[in-house]
């Protein structure tokens, strides 16, 4: 799940190099921590959240199959 | 046409290998992928990748230059160099010297080029980005191109724009990339064209669809329009269509575009935009 948060992040800043995934796994659930250069925060998060919501569905999907429930974290 | 099948651990090695076997570059070939492989669950279930890969023009190639043409405008089609870094490859010996080349294949008519890159490049790109997707969503699908004749846009609409090719991704149990009114599939779309945008300036050429689901949905939505539009003409009143993502905000337009005593419009913002049918 890191791994998918870190190729789509990767994949759309300008700055790959500052992104930083963290995943936080508990029983039920998992919490993925996102981090970027701060000139890059739009890129992942877009106009009223919309690539963020978008990059939510596909973790969502991924966590799913681990039967588990996701939770993206963008920190500033 | 000369074609190898390759397994391997990953997709990547396999596309290496078979290179190598051919002794050819990564763009003389058209590289099928069976089966993308999965890393299993420490290493449990992993399952090797499996690809076919078939010689395009043999002895053709590599890219000739592009000369500056009067090109079809495809929306953002902006000349860009190579962004996309191509598999890195140690130099190949020619091997297979003594292979006879096929008879030329038939003349086609120009391939449109989309901000410097012609379709074959955008699909290969596509499939990579949308490989890359899937392999860390742990999820196999099986690859499936199509590609379309180029056509006319809508003129003054946003919406969004006319695909070149489709990647129809075919699997068990992958409902859950189309989610509910193709949600997800929307989401996933929308992220693909965001890396593809980043990779090659061009938007929303190469369009993904899962167990055909958007060419269901495109039949319905074609009926639909009409239907609505015979109803319009019998009333006089406009009707407008509950909200839709652009993609098919875009087929209603399309499908009574023609049509002489109807035209189309959307209103509204987001999540919210919806095509109203109004009388001529």
């Amino acid at each position: 799940m890191k791994d998918l948060v870190l190729y789509m992040a990767q994949s759309l800043v300008d700055d790959p190099n500052a992104v930083q995934v963290r995943q936080i796994e508990g029983t039920h659930s998992v919490i993925i921590k996102l981090a970027v250069a701060p000139d890059d925060m739009g890129k992942v998060i877009g106009k009223q959240g919309k690539i963020a919501k978008a990059m939510r569905t596909l973790l969502t999907i991924a966590a799913a199959r681990e039967g588990k429930r996701a939770t993206l974290e963008i920190q500033s | 046409m000369q074609s190898i099948d390759q397994q391997a651990r990953t997709v990547d090695e396999a596309v290496r290998i078979a290179l190598s076997r051919l002794g050819r570059n990564y763009e003389d070939v058209d590289i099928e992928v069976l089966n993308p492989g999965s890393p299993g669950v420490l290493g449990v279930g992993a399952e090797d990748a499996l690809i076919r890969v078939t010689v395009r023009i043999p002895g053709m190639r590599p890219r000739p230059p592009m000369p500056p043409q009067p090109q079809p405008y495809y929306g953002m089609a902006r000349p860009l160099p190579g962004s996309y870094n191509q598999v890195p490859l140690p130099p190949q010996p020619m091997l297979g010297m003594g292979y006879n080349p096929p008879p030329p294949p038939p003349p086609q008519p120009i391939a449109p080029r989309v901000g410097g890159y012609d379709v074959q490049e955008l699909a290969n790109i596509g499939r990579d980005v949308i490989l890359n997707l899937l392999r860390r969503m742990r999820i196999q699908a099986r690859l499936q191109l199509e590609f379309h004749p180029p056509v006319e846009d809508p003129g003054s609409e946003e919406e969004s724009q006319s695909p070149l090719v489709t990647i129809n991704l075919i699997g068990n149990d992958l409902a859950a990339l189309i989610g509910r009114r193709g949600e997800a599939l929307t989401d996933l779309q929308y992220i693909f064209n965001l890396i593809m945008n980043k990779k090659t300036r061009t938007w929303g050429k190469v369009l993904i669809d899962v167990e055909g689901y958007r060419a269901r949905r495109k039949a319905n939505l074609v009926n639909l329009a009409r239907r609505m539009a015979d109803q319009v003409l019998t009333t006089r009143q406009p009707i407008t269509l509950e909200p839709m993502p652009a993609y098919e905000r875009r087929l209603v337009h399309l499908a009574l575009l023609d049509h002489p005593y109807i035209r189309t419009e959307s209103f509204g913002d987001g999540e919210e935009r919806k095509v109203t049918i109004f009388p001529k």
